[in-house]
């Protein structure tokens, strides 16, 4: 059973200069305790898709509509996030999907004490009086690993280091078990060696409560680390679906395939990077027909003429390019 | 290649963090006796965590920041915490520098050949043709186009600004381009575009680089000497080819395995650091990374950091483990 099911989500934002597209048409399902990621560049829409899901898109500026919008939460009941009042989203969000976002310090409150903001949780989802919401709140700093939880718990954030403070949030996110969690770029802004150590308590905490994992990245090696399945995304379509070895070992779509040859072999000395040509094109101003057409190696005429459709192969493999794909489908 | 156009020697920058009205100033040590020697022509990388003194270092070279004992030498001037303004001047001639940020490190009120051309005004050309001339020459090296030196950054995407800043850093013919990780802010796809322009632009001018990144990965690819810090001190380095073949720093090994590899040839056993980097105020005279170390004995805990020693031709690590059979 799904946990999370998108059917044609298109996201349209109204700005001074016009209205943007963000998404245009995105179906997306996460299974049960399935690790699912989107990946794609800055502005492809990635972002925008996992705040549309916590319903956190203002609106307007942001207006959004899909054919099926469906989380389903643990007992089994089917909740359209499309139609839910605030406030019934209110009861959704932490107990039963919850986020993580890129930059943790933008995220905490520089006034208030890492314990207070714990807290909060517990006494606003489960009624708890401030000093047994306490006691949760340290149980759970242990759980993900903070060294010296009393202490850490009367500290402000601007005391933590980067690292820390994701952990907090983690701790936040993952307190009341969710079935869902939406990690945006978690470990973006953290350094490699701490990466390690947030990727491996995520992981971890996903297997010990059972929880289904939406991950954002732009790094493909993140991909390789956590995800079971993928979605790449570029200018607000999903341009390639498959799971994770099909999609890193046998990419399909340029678009795809030039990504992955721009991160350098470890194993090999290259002289030059792999590069794509030209930018991501301005959601204002993006080519006619395949939005991918004016950097692939492979475009043809009517690649600039037509949109191509998601052809897809039957095993929940699709790809969005005309190029050979007939190739794809005999394997 | 050969001749050495810049080497430090014990470089070490301190900053006094005050901790109160009363309080004795506590001593923050960002770099600490550190040796770098760069070839001419060679790209030089400096890889580690943040906060490990790796920009501090670039910016005691560049005169940003006072170096606290220590010299180095570039460029025929011996350069020390004493060394008056004119001198450094001179020096720093030679140098250029290429920020992380592209958002942030180009002024917005200038127009492209404004900003392009500014380390030249500064250098005493005052010459409006001569500076657009020079600006104009560059554009195009960088892959922008004429029409664009009269337009506002805000035009740009980051790609296309690191572009500009690049062709800034190029512009008063300097030979040093310190690169302070010149690809972190950029999207994944134009990392490639602006690391092959890096080379390209090595070629054509003969240019030498100073490298800083914490992507190992990068590191591999473009630099053919490296130097890996920790808190401060330099614990390994020498070639690069060398160094990820027989990595011999603990550290060194565990930013080798967290390096996540989009398709790894086999799965390796991952070296997870446990907690975070100690705060580098006013450090022990031990090894700064043994509180994380998972191989520290005894003697990491309790007895100074050792000297550098020998690996091989060109590679040197510290650390007392090496050659204790582990």
């Amino acid at each position: 059973m799904n946990v999370l099911d998108i059917k044609n989500l298109k996201i349209l934002f109204r700005t001074g200069e016009g209205f943007v597209r963000a998404v245009e048409g995105v179906d997306i399902h996460v299974g049960e305790g399935e690790r699912v990621a989107i990946v794609g560049e800055s502005g492809c829409g990635k972002s925008v898709t996992s705040l549309a899901c916590m319903r956190l898109l203002q609106s307007p500026p942001a207006y959004y509509t899909a054919d099926t919008f469906d989380f389903v939460s643990r007992d089994g009941t089917r909740h359209n996030l499309l139609t839910k009042s605030e406030n019934e989203m209110l009861t959704l969000r932490a107990r039963e999907m919850a986020m993580i976002f890129q930059d943790p310090s933008t995220f905490l409150n520089p006034v208030m004490t890492i314990g207070e903001q714990l807290d909060e949780v517990f006494i606003y989802h489960k009624n708890m009086k401030p000093k047994e919401a306490r006691v949760h709140t340290i149980e759970m700093m242990k759980k993900v690993g903070i060294p010296d939880p009393e202490m850490r718990a009367n500290q402000y954030p601007h005391e933590l280091s980067g690292g820390l403070k994701q952990r907090i949030l983690i701790a936040m996110a993952t307190s009341l078990s969710p079935r869902l969690l939406i990690a945006d770029e978690p470990t973006t802004a953290l350094d490699v060696t701490i990466q390690a150590q947030i990727l491996r308590l995520i992981g971890e905490r996903c297997e010990k409560e059972k929880m289904s994992l939406l991950m954002i990245t732009h790094d493909l090696g993140v991909v390789r680390e956590m995800a079971d399945r993928v979605y790449v995304m570029y200018c607000g379509k999903i341009v390639e679906e498959g799971t994770v070895d099909e999609i890193l070992s046998h990419p399909k779509h340029p678009y795809t395939k030039a990504l992955i040859d721009t991160v350098p072999d470890m194993n090999t000395k290259t002289e030059r990077f792999v590069q794509i040509p030209h930018n991501v094109p301005h959601p204002m101003n993006k080519p006619k027909g395949c939005y991918f057409s004016n950097r692939c190696a492979y475009c043809t005429e009517l690649c600039t003429q037509k949109q191509p459709p998601l052809y897809d192969r039957g095993d929940g493999r699709k790809v969005r390019c005309y190029y050979k794909t007939e190739e794809l489908w005999e394997k | 290649m050969g001749e050495i156009i810049l080497k430090t020697n014990d470089l070490t920058v301190d900053f006094k963090v005050k901790k109160n009205v009363f309080g004795k100033a506590d001593r923050l040590s960002a770099v600490h006796n550190a040796n770098i020697e760069i070839k001419k022509g060679e790209i030089y990388g400096l890889v580690g965590e943040s906060g490990c003194g790796k920009t501090t270092l670039a910016n005691a070279i560049l005169g940003f920041v006072p170096i606290t004992s220590g010299s180095f030498e570039a460029f025929g001037h011996t350069i020390d915490a004493k060394t008056g303004a004119a001198e450094w001047k001179d020096a720093r001639r030679h140098m250029q520098t290429v920020f992380q940020d592209p958002y942030s490190s180009l002024n917005a009120r200038f127009t492209v050949w404004q900003i392009i051309s500014e380390p030249l005004y500064i250098a005493g050309e005052r010459d409006e043709r001569v500076l657009c001339e020079r600006a104009a020459a560059l554009v195009e090296k960088v892959g922008l186009s004429l029409t664009d030196l009269d337009r506002y950054i805000f035009e740009f995407s980051g790609g296309q600004r690191q572009r500009i800043a690049i062709a800034r850093a190029l512009i008063t013919n300097a030979e040093l381009i310190i690169c302070d990780e010149p690809t972190s802010a950029l999207d994944v796809s134009v990392h490639s575009q602006i690391c092959n322009l890096l080379l390209d632009l090595r070629e054509e001018f003969g240019l030498t680089y100073l490298f800083i990144s914490h992507n190992l990965s990068l590191i591999k690819h473009i630099t053919d000497h490296m130097a890996v810090m920790y808190l401060g001190e330099i614990l390994e380095s020498g070639a690069t080819d060398e160094i990820f073949k027989n990595p011999q720093s603990p550290y060194t090994k565990a930013l080798m395995s967290a390096i996540l590899e989009v398709n790894p040839k086999e799965k390796r056993e991952r070296i997870i650091l446990s907690g975070e980097a100690r705060s580098p105020i006013n450090p022990p005279n031990l090894c700064r990374f043994a509180g994380r170390c998972g191989e520290a004995c005894e003697l990491c805990h309790n007895a100074p950091l050792p000297d550098f020693k020998k690996i091989g031709d060109d590679h040197f690590a510290r650390c007392h483990l090496i050659g204790k059979g582990k």
